[in-house]
């Protein structure tokens, strides 16, 4: 599988939905096609499906929700935003999530507003995350 | 209100260890049950299955009482069994909505999830249950995504590994006592209680033990699919809950 694109950069795919939830199973078909092509087990790959759905259950800070979904080298990068900053403080939502993929962390993206969650999940990774 | 004298007694000896007790009880109240899912037959369920959801009611139900309080146990087990019966209907009906394609792929995915996991020592890739059961990758993931909801897994069916002859009441019956463990965590606060015995077990092992779904797949006795759902529908349940207590009482 192309890890990156002919101008170097990581392979991304990328959909907005209309906030609210009522398109999450939309989410979760294009991620897991992409994960797929990563011969995950079953088990894994229905983990990062559960891990977006679980953070597209949260409020978003906006009318609509954007997802990328970087290949990289390593394995698999899905980033969903924005969201209020400090989303990730949930407790029960980190612990969740850090069950479910290999990293989970809120990052602030250049040139946009709000805070996005990245979840991370390796190629031939078994782990929870950290 | 004074309790039935009697009826405390099987209580109490429950409560310190006498499982012999809770069978006298489930004995006792099982025409209760029996009632109450004649209530439902005839909506295209079958009346065993009614039963046997309202016997987990009626389990429930005695697992939960407070012997202190001033109310009769039937009024208070009433509600538990019925919840329980319009719970099966909740998703049996959801169940009908999937397009009939998927929910033939599902139970195909389920069993062949099951016996790749057992050949390979691992569960199989999306690519390999494609091929396993003939299906387009693109089907399995959605297949995935809407699985049966319905799980045809009868409650007093024998579960576990080998089979020993324990029964899915059982397992459940268990789980007790490794709650007190995460009474102070923060999915207690984020709904935990919201959640019905099984959605607690599943929850538990995946997300405080760290087991894999196909792990807790192989401990409980149920399929791997059916882990899935059970934690996508908990996740579901501790999300409308938190937004509940967010959002207060109406006034």
């Amino acid at each position: 599988m192309t890890a990156v694109t002919e101008s170097g950069r990581p392979a991304r795919t990328a959909l907005e939905l209309p906030a609210g939830g009522g398109y999450r199973d939309v989410a979760g078909l294009v991620i897991g096609g992409i994960a797929a092509r990563f011969e995950l087990p079953v088990d894994r790959v229905d983990d990062l499906l559960l891990a977006v759905d679980s953070v597209l259950m949260q409020d978003v800070a906006g009318d609509t929700v954007r997802i990328e979904a970087d290949v990289t080298a390593t394995g698999l990068v899905v980033r969903l935003g924005p969201f209020p900053r400090g989303r990730i403080d949930d407790a029960a939502l980190h612990r969740v999530l850090t069950r479910l993929v290999d990293v989970v962390e809120e990052v602030a993206l250049d040139g946009r507003t709000g805070a996005w969650l990245e979840l991370a999940v390796g190629s031939h990774g078994d782990g929870d995350g950290t | 209100m004074t309790q039935d004298v009697d009826f405390v007694a099987l209580i109490d000896a429950y409560r310190a260890g006498d499982e012999s007790a809770r069978d006298a009880l489930v004995e006792r109240y099982m025409p209760l049950v029996r009632s109450l899912a004649a209530r439902y037959a005839g909506r295209g369920e079958p009346f065993d299955d009614l039963l046997q959801v309202g016997s987990i009611g009626l389990l429930l139900a005695i697992e939960r009482f407070d012997t202190t309080r001033q109310v009769q146990f039937t009024t208070y087990a009433v509600p538990t069994i019925v919840g329980e019966i319009q719970r099966h209907f909740r998703d049996r009906s959801w169940a009908l909505h999937v397009p009939r394609r998927m929910k033939e792929l599902s139970a195909k995915l389920s069993r062949v999830i099951e016996t790749e996991t057992s050949n390979r020592g691992r569960a199989p890739t999306i690519a390999e249950l494609a091929k396993a059961t003939g299906a387009e990758e693109d089907d399995v993931i959605e297949a995935l995504q809407t699985w049966d909801a319905y799980s045809t897994l009868s409650l007093s069916h024998p579960v576990g590994p080998d089979e020993r002859g324990e029964m899915m009441q059982d397992v459940l019956g268990t789980m007790d006592e490794g709650f007190d463990e995460v009474e102070d965590s923060a999915l207690v606060e984020a709904g935990f209680e919201a959640l019905d015995e099984r959605e607690r077990l599943i929850v538990e092992l995946r997300f405080f033990e760290g087991l894999t779904q196909s792990e807790i797949a192989a401990q409980v006795g149920i399929s791997q699919m059916h882990v899935s759902r059970l934690l996508r529908r908990a996740l579901q349940s501790m999300r409308g809950r938190l937004e509940d207590s967010t959002r207060g009482p109406v006034s």
